[in-house]
């Protein structure tokens, strides 16, 4: 493939060449019908002097090879003939016969070389007794013509003089548009080159292009801002999918250890069946933890990366709660935290996935007993506004910032910097809730205010979908 | 060995106490930041494994705040950051050591060992004092060529003797030594063991080098 460089160099070279032969050839064709022109006015006014020469002698011109003697001679360079009307040559020069019947232009001279004729036209008046050509009267009146050619070597050779220097003029121009070609190719180009080569250089941790788009030339400012926007979105993707990676394995080097360490503990000395048992018990809750998490961490790439599908169904919201609520009957009581026993729910449906609204409820009232202080109370409360209702879902707890709780959805995020470290409680919970949400068209907002921390899944209110059954 | 376990994740906080326990350790556990504290606070430890991000109070809060008290207790930060500058923050916090999860739990107990041995001024696992000769890294003391047969408790205050030669070491800094929090204080015990002790010592032909100081405590010492 051509360089642009070289591309733009042989393209100026040409331009100018093109347009220099253009111009040579116009000048050329212009001077030449300019120099034909004047040797042709030349060659009439010598046919004209002729012809004044005619009439001043009228038919007693005696002229050589007439029988008229040399001295009365018209004095003419070349070759020259008089016809008169009836295309009778009456005079000529020596072998001047030869253009007798010729037109005027371009004529071969008798000595071989090209030349041109000219001629003049008028009226001779015959004078004396009697008539050079005995037909006229005396005193009366002959048409003749009279043609001169001359050799046009002199005209021939300053056109060729001519195209020689138009020519040189033409090839240097083209030399010269090559010299600043060059240079104006190298300076239009820099930019370009400088773009390319900090494009070319860039790594994946940069997050722009080594130019400042402020020194780039304005037709070039949009690529650099769209290679340094490119660069930005794909550092921000490389620094998160790190943070991820790295989360994960923080997350998983914890159970890992208790893993580990259950394993070493039962093998340090031999034992009695019943300790091998438990060691094995304890390593199976923990594989049930990491397991927990991995498909935590699945769900959150498949529904990051767009892969998680999502049912739309009518949702009987009271039926999911309770669900919800069931499954963390167990710890609440062990904790002395108090559920709601009854729930007022109005005479509306969530249209969503159950699955996912079940997954979220099931999150959002875990983290509710886990984080509730003992023997607190979390409420819960389904509410309509308008044509939106709200689900929320409280519990008292230590107050967060506002910095924190806009850091609650970011995966692996914990608010007090060290929440226990198992796939439960790993910083994942919050973050699946809101994308679940998001997936089903909800929203979900947490705010934390004097000791209480509230999950609010704001659900767009539908009628009950009529054409089909909700389910829990 | 007096420790002090505070890690939040059950599973391994407890396999790590049973473990340094069944290595005749004294073990205190601790769940979060606020425990550990509070243990921390109440008893001089030989060695303390933290995690660094812990519920409630953090590891690098507990640490800073034993430095600031003029704590200089062996501390191991123990915990899943192990990024470089993860290490290098720990350690600058004041921690002694810093081991990343997962560990082998034999190499812990390895570090702690070293820990106590550092901290105490030894500069080898073996410490002779006249004709006993104690390996702290095996958990082995002999008299000349004649290995003594310890039990666990016996050797924990041999251990912490040994550190302390030529020191008077009260009952109450042996029993918070061998014991830990859970254990009821009863300084008997301590009389029995070191009685043991010292038997199976003058059997061994190193008659005399536990002395008890009548009202200050008992010390070890090759010339007494």
């Amino acid at each position: 493939m051509i360089s642009i460089r070289r591309r733009l160099l042989m393209g100026t070279v040409l331009a100018v060449a093109l347009s220099s032969a253009v111009a040579s050839g116009a000048a050329w064709f212009s001077v030449r019908a300019h120099l034909i022109a004047a040797a042709d006015t030349d060659l009439q006014a010598d046919a004209q002097r002729l012809l004044s020469q005619l009439r001043r002698r009228g038919e007693d011109l005696h002229w050589a090879g007439m029988g008229m003697g040399n001295a009365t001679a018209p004095s003419l360079d070349g070759w020259w003939v008089v016809v008169d009307s009836r295309g009778s040559m009456r005079l000529s020069s020596a072998d001047g016969a030869a253009f007798a019947q010729a037109g005027d232009g371009p004529v071969d001279m008798p000595d071989g070389k090209p030349g041109r004729i000219g001629h003049a036209t008028g009226t001779v008046t015959a004078v004396g007794g009697r008539g050079r050509w005995g037909s006229e009267a005396p005193g009366g009146n002959n048409t003749l013509t009279c043609r001169v050619a001359k050799a046009d070597t002199a005209l021939q050779g300053t056109l060729s003089a001519v195209a020689w220097a138009l020519g040189t003029a033409t090839a240097v121009a083209a030399i010269l548009a090559g010299f600043a070609a060059l240079v104006l190719v190298r300076t239009v180009i820099r930019p370009v080159d400088r773009i390319a080569q900090a494009i070319a250089a860039s790594k994946p941790e940069d997050d722009r292009i080594a130019v400042d788009a402020d020194s780039v030339p304005r037709e070039l400012r949009g690529i650099v801002e769209r290679a340094d926007a490119f660069l930005a979105a794909a550092h921000d993707l490389l620094q998160r999918e790190r943070r991820t990676a790295g989360n994960i394995a923080h997350e998983l080097r914890t159970p890992l250890a208790g893993l580990a360490a259950t394993i070493d503990h039962a093998l340090a000395r031999e034992r009695a069946g019943a300790e091998y048992r438990q060691a094995l018990v304890r390593s199976r809750a923990v594989v049930t933890d990491t397991i927990h998490m991995v498909e935590r961490l699945l769900l959150l790439t498949r529904l990051e990366s767009g892969r998680e599908p999502a049912r739309r169904e009518n949702i009987n919201i009271e039926t999911a709660l309770m669900a919800a609520l069931a499954g963390v009957s167990a710890e609440a009581r062990q904790r002395g935290v108090m559920l709601p026993d009854a729930l007022k729910i109005p005479p509306h449906q969530v249209v969503g996935d159950p699955d996912h609204l079940g997954l979220i409820l099931r999150n959002l009232l875990d983290n509710a007993v886990s984080h509730a202080t003992d023997g607190a109370a979390v409420t819960v409360v389904c509410e309509q506004h308008g044509a939106d209702g709200s689900l929320c879902i409280a519990n008292p707890a230590p107050t967060l910032s506002p910095d924190q709780v806009a850091h609650l959805a970011e995966p692996f995020w914990r608010g007090d910097g060290g929440r226990v470290a198992t796939g439960r409680h790993a910083g994942l919970g919050l973050a699946l809730c809101r994308r679940l949400a998001s997936l089903n068209g909800w929203e979900l907002v947490c705010t934390s205010e004097a000791g209480v921390f509230t999950a609010a899944l704001r659900t767009p209110m539908h009628d009950a979908m009529s054409d089909r059954k909700p389910s829990a | 060995m007096r420790l002090l376990v505070v890690e939040d994740y059950a599973p391994l906080r407890v396999a790590l106490t049973a473990y340094l326990r069944e290595e005749g350790c004294a073990v205190d556990a601790a769940v979060d930041g606020e425990e550990g504290w509070w243990h921390a606070q109440d008893a001089v430890y030989d060695a303390i494994i933290l995690d660094r991000q812990l519920p409630r109070l953090s590891g690098d809060e507990i640490l800073r705040r034993l430095r600031a008290a003029g704590r200089r207790d062996p501390v191991l930060m123990l915990t899943a950051r192990g990024e470089v500058p993860d290490r290098i923050a720990g350690l600058e916090a004041g921690a002694d050591d810093y081991l990343v999860k997962p560990v082998a739990l034999p190499e812990l107990l390895a570090r702690l060992k070293a820990l106590v041995r550092r901290s105490s001024g030894a500069v080898q696992n073996t410490i002779m004092v006249g004709p006993l000769q104690v390996d702290t890294g095996h958990r082995q003391a002999a008299v000349g060529a004649r290995a003594l047969d310890l039990t666990a408790k016996e050797w924990c205050l041999l251990e912490h003797l040994v550190h302390h030669v030529g020191t008077v070491v009260s009952r109450d800094a042996l029993w918070e030594h061998c014991y830990d929090f859970n254990e009821e204080p009863n300084p008997n015990r301590i009389e029995v063991h070191l009685a043991n002790l010292r038997r199976k010592l003058s059997a061994a032909g190193a008659d005399g080098l536990i002395t008890n100081r009548r009202g200050l405590g008992y010390v070890l010492d090759a010339a007494p």
